[in-house]
């Protein structure tokens, strides 16, 4: 491995990674933070207390402190519910929103596949939400869906969500899961993919599982994968060699 | 006071009791009464209340139901048969309700018949399958003898109207009461019956009981307690009636020298000549999985012999209509033969067995006597057991259930006590009934067996717990089940949905998530869902009998076709049963004489013949042991009860390997080990496999453990708090918290009207867990979640005894170093399951794994 500068470390074609956000510029880019999961797992009958909405504003309140960035942009699946927005939704989206507030001068809200009714929480702070948002070199959205004006990218960044990418790392019996950011190509296009804002699961794991979004699928050839977990970067190198590492690791 | 009925009543005195039709209508039919009718009838009479232990085919349901059935001929004779339930029979499966109740028409239409008038005395059939229309019918016309499951007794208790009906209730009878005590579902029908006697008064309990170790305390389970004492029961055990042939075969002649294959051909081979030898042979496996393979390879190797008509398979994994497909050809003597894990181990009607073959060690004494008694149904005749072993360790354990089976010892039964989520569930249940004051539901609550110790902190756990006290003041109205008022000493219910939810949602057996396997557009069976995400497309595996081939899966269903070849996939995965702490004792104290035989330098002849006469087993056999242990001896020692080794090697890539050759049985083991771990992982800071069997377990690690330095920490008295940390982060306990979230209601399986599938609640267990840690490490579904995994799913209690037996010297500890694993370390180092004890942080994990991956990558 070519020797690395700790700047190379945390960056992804030139965004800054500062734990499960994303640093371009001057705007913060956070993605699914699924507010009101507690209460849809409730209507299905599980009666599991609410919880996640404390550790999430603690995390955001630490990543501020150590930013200096004025804009934030929240890249899809601010909320759970696809069809309706309960009652623990509007608390709890209406306060965040309100927190950001307080934080940035300036919050953009980009519509994810959960965030069909988002817009009637985002009109009563008179916001917009957004299909895709262009920054310098930079394009980012959800990534549920490729937007049929994207043609063939040169140089060009695209931002997405929507996957909640992690890995599961295995030694003997032992499997702990952790977030991370992965770094690819997509049709000329530079491919980052975040990492979900939320405490509820660590994702899904992209060496088990099936991507989700079709920016993914067939699998792109280099994939690189950057660990996360409480402010600590991990860069895993290319997947092909996780996978390699992994079978050859059968003792 | 329990005391056993020794009292021998003559035909003449109890036909005296008998109303004359009845007793017209059993002269008719037999001879005289049954050992268990002469000592069981004139007290069931005068009210006492009843245990019975007997074998099947010994009449014990008619003497449960003759005096009963003869006062209600009384009663109805005079004109004064109610509209109303006088007689509750429970038993664990609706199969044999169902048989029940057929078994009932006849005596009471011929004894109608003898009156020469209508008495209408009404019978009926109450589970979860009976329809809305029937269940209408019987409030309008209430049974007089009510057939019914324990959770559908528990929610009549709460139906508004129905439950008038039960005011009455004269007789309860449990039916296999034994398969229901050592689990939480007897738990639960043990406050049933306590909510029960609450609304009916005092009735006569009458419990009927296959063989069990001690009868007493299942007359204590059966009756409960009033004011702390033990309420009257009279125990009738007549259980040496029925005559046992029993041999353990070998399939080959020395199993120490024969490999695998050869074993598994001579095997079936055997299976053939049994069952072409009889007239209808019932096979016992120990799992799922096992049943299918011996169905598959009958077929296989013996085309000519089995095939679909003749043979099938009969477990719980089935499809319904396959089972009962399965049990009536076996009623019409059209089976050959028939192959079955657990699930026929019980006593629905199978028409007559005249061999039960057991493959491979079923583990317990009184699980061999069980499986085997269900062979020669009838009274005086002999039931006809072969036990086939499959390897060594199989050989000496079956030899030694031989020995107790015939020699009459049986294993202890184990009453699971305290369980806090089958409590919430009948508090809850309570309070739909009507608002209680907390001191009166603590002592009906108390005079229950299983909760007569349970401690007022736990009470108000669950209480708190039901109230909705662990979640914030204004999201209450989601959580809270009941309101508690305090000061006032009282609780009831909240909500409108909570008769609702209560009675789609209660019982205590956890939904397993298996998956439905369509072939055709037709459902064949279940696979659990672990086995299901090992498939692959093009795979095949065996189920009931047949070969399919993996197709895809969608949701929770998966698509097959039938296939030939061998399958791909061996098996699924199915927990294996554990060894009984008492047998396993048993085989240590085995162990303990023939080390005595070798050191004190035995010839080969005097030992083979004292195995061929303490073990009642053929020479063939008692050579096998003698060959089996004595190269333990030569290459080691033998290990016993009063020797516990320990065994270290260095296995592949340096790693160290300790072997405890704790031979205690899997639940004992599992305690032990994971405590030892947790000691070892905290002083060398590092985590720790386990593997565990029933014959003892070990522990590896990539460098130094100091097994042995470890184990000397462990006492008797800090054994629980080490497991208690040591289990904390396991997945045993991550799962038995969602069954214990299930029972206490909350995961609900069936809410607004919506069955939840089983895989959501699964994913939403270990979320769950992960909240409720941090919210109190006393919740009670988490302290409940913590006793299920240490007592009811490992074995604290003879752990603790064990341990005891080191401290006060009389199991010394010797450590010995081998180059690869002794003789007897053999089988547990290849068949045990693995699991690691983590010590390091998560982050350090992370981390040291972040290097090792970095390190290969870049070279």
């Amino acid at each position: 491995m070519k020797s690395k500068t700790i700047m190379d470390l945390n960056q992804i074609y030139g965004a800054k990674i500062m734990d499960l956000a994303l640093i371009v510029d001057n705007y913060m880019v956070i993605s699914d933070l699924h507010l009101g999961y507690e209460q849809s797992l409730n209507a299905d009958g599980i009666m599991v207390p609410k919880f996640q909405y404390p550790l999430i504003k603690a995390r955001m309140e630490e990543i501020i402190k150590r930013s200096t960035c004025q804009r934030i942009i929240v890249n899809g699946d601010l909320k759970h519910e696809f069809g309706r927005i309960s009652r623990q939704e509007w608390n709890e989206a209406l306060n965040f929103l309100e927190f950001l507030e307080k934080h940035f001068k300036e919050i953009i809200l980009i519509k994810g596949n959960h965030d069909n009714f988002t817009r009637f929480i985002a009109k009563k702070t008179d916001l917009e939400v957004l299909e895709t948002f262009s920054l310098e070199n930079f394009r980012i959205m959800h990534g549920h869906k490729i937007p049929s004006h994207l043609t063939r990218g040169e140089g060009e960044t695209i931002i997405i969500g929507h996957e909640h990418p992690c890995i599961g790392l295995r030694s003997g019996e032992r499997l702990e899961k952790i977030k991370c950011f992965l770094k690819t190509k997509y049709n000329g296009f530079n491919l980052i993919v975040m990492p979900s804002f939320n405490f509820v699961t660590e994702g899904s794991d992209i060496l088990q599982e099936r991507p989700l979004s079709p920016f993914l699928k067939g699998n792109p050839k280099k994939m690189e994968v950057i660990g996360v977990e409480n402010f600590e970067i991990f860069p895993f190198g290319d997947i092909k060699n996780i996978t390699a590492v992994k079978n050859d690791d059968n003792h | 006071m329990i005391v056993k009925q020794e009292k021998i009543y003559q035909d003449k005195e109890i036909y005296k009791i008998l109303n004359p039709w009845v007793r017209k209508w059993f002269k008719s039919n037999f001879e005289t009464f049954t050992q268990s009718q002469k000592q069981a009838l004139l007290d069931i009479h005068h009210g006492s209340n009843l245990l019975v232990s007997s074998p099947t085919g010994s009449g014990k349901t008619l003497t449960a139901f003759l005096s009963i059935i003869s006062q209600l001929t009384t009663l109805a004779d005079m004109g004064k048969l109610e509209d109303k339930v006088y007689c509750i029979y429970i038993s664990p499966l609706k199969a044999l309700d169902n048989d029940i109740e057929k078994n009932l028409d006849e005596p009471l239409k011929e004894i109608e018949k003898i009156a020469g008038k209508e008495l209408g005395i009404r019978k009926a059939v109450r589970t979860g399958d009976t329809s809305q229309y029937q269940r209408s019918l019987m409030l309008k016309k209430p049974p007089h003898i009510l057939i019914t499951t324990p959770e559908t007794l528990s929610i009549l208790l709460c139906a508004p109207k129905f439950r008038d009906k039960l005011k009455d209730v004269k007789y309860v009878i449990v039916d296999e009461i034994h398969s229901l005590a050592d689990n939480k579902r007897g738990v639960h029908l043990n406050l049933t019956l306590e909510r029960l006697q609450n609304l009916a008064g005092p009735f006569t309990r009458i419990g009927l009981s296959a063989t069990v170790y001690p009868l007493e305390k299942m007359a204590r389970y059966l009756v409960g307690y009033q004011d702390g004492e033990v309420r009257d029961c009279k125990i009738v055990d007549v259980n040496y009636l029925k005559k046992l042939d029993m041999k353990v075969l070998c399939p080959v002649e020395d199993i120490v020298e024969s490999d695998p294959d050869e074993t598994n051909n001579a095997l079936y081979e055997m299976l053939h000549g049994l069952i072409k030898s009889h007239k209808t042979t019932l096979i016992f496996t120990n799992t799922r999985s096992g049943t299918e393979s011996v169905v598959f390879n009958l077929k296989k190797r013996f085309p000519d012999h089995y095939h679909q008509n003749n043979i099938m398979a009969h477990h719980s994994s089935l499809s319904k209509e396959l089972r009962l497909e399965a049990e009536n050809k076996l009623k019409d003597g059209a089976l050959k033969v028939v192959v079955s894990s657990t699930s026929l181990e019980l006593g629905i009607d199978i028409g007559y067995i005249d061999l039960v073959i057991l493959v491979s060690s079923p583990k317990s004494v009184s699980r061999a006597l069980q499986r085997i008694g269900r062979s020669g149904h009838r009274l005086h005749e002999k039931s006809k057991g072969r036990i086939i072993v499959v390897d060594r360790d199989d050989l000496l354990e079956c030899s030694l259930i031989l020995k107790n089976a015939v020699e009459g010892n049986i294993d202890k039964i184990n009453i699971p006590e305290n369980c806090l989520d089958v409590l919430s569930q009948h508090i809850y249940g309570m309070a739909i009934e009507s608002p209680w004051d907390i001191n009166d539901a603590y002592s009906l609550i108390r005079r229950s067996y299983c909760y007569r110790k349970l401690s007022e902190n736990d009470f108000v756990s669950v209480l708190s717990y039901l109230a909705g006290e662990y979640t914030s003041l204004e999201d209450r109205y989601v959580y809270a089940k009941i309101w508690v008022d305090y000061p006032e000493k009282r609780f009831g219910k909240r909500g409108k949905l909570a008769r609702m939810l209560y009675s789609t949602n209660i019982g205590t057996i956890p939904d397993r998530s298996a998956a439905r396997v369509k072939c055709g557009g037709q459902v064949v069976g279940r696979i659990e869902e672990d086995f299901m995400e090992k498939l692959q497309k093009g795979d095949t595996f065996v189920l009931g009998g047949n070969i399919y081939r993996f197709n895809y899966a969608r949701g929770m269903t998966v698509n097959v076709t039938p296939s030939s070849g061998p399958p791909t996939i061996p098996s699924w995965f199915s927990e294996q049963l554990p060894l009984s702490f008492d047998l396993a004792v048993e085989i240590q104290k085995f162990r303990d004489i023939m080390d005595g035989k070798f050191r004190y330098g035995r010839t080969r002849e005097e030992i083979t013949d004292f195995i061929h006469q303490y073990l009642y087993v053929d020479q063939n056999a008692a050579h096998s042991i003698y060959h089996y242990f004595r190269e333990q001896y030569l290459y080691a020692q033998i290990p016993g009860l009063k020797n516990l080794l320990i065994e270290f090697y260095t296995g592949f890539g340096n790693r160290k390997f300790v072997v405890f050759h704790s031979l205690f049985g899997r639940r004992v083991n599992d305690a032990l080990s994971r405590a030892v771990a947790y000691i070892i992982a905290k002083k060398y800071r590092r985590d720790v496999m386990i593997s565990v069997s029933d014959n003892g377990f070990y522990l590896s690690s990539e460098g130094k453990i100091g097994g042995l330095e470890a184990f000397k920490e462990l006492k008797s008295e800090n054994l629980e708090d080490i497991l208690v940390k040591a289990i904390d982060k396991t997945e045993t306990l991550a799962g038995r918290f969602r069954h214990c979230a299930g029972r206490s209601l909350m995961i609900l399986r069936r809410y607004k009207g919506q069955e939840k599938s089983v895989s959501r609640q699964q994913v939403k267990g270990k979320i769950l867990l992960k909240f409720v840690k941090d919210l109190d490490e006393n919740f009670s579904i988490l302290k409940e979640a913590r006793r299920e995994v240490m007592e009811d799913y490992m074995d604290l209690k003879n752990a603790k005894k064990v341990l005891k037996l080191v401290e006060e010297g009389k199991m010394d500890l010797k450590q010995i170093d081998t180059r690869i694993p002794s003789p007897f370390a053999f089988n547990l180092v290849a068949q045990g399951y693995l699991d690691v004890l983590k010590y390091e942080d998560r982050i350090e994990f992370i981390r040291r794994m972040h290097q090792a991956i970095i390190r290969e990558i870049g070279g």
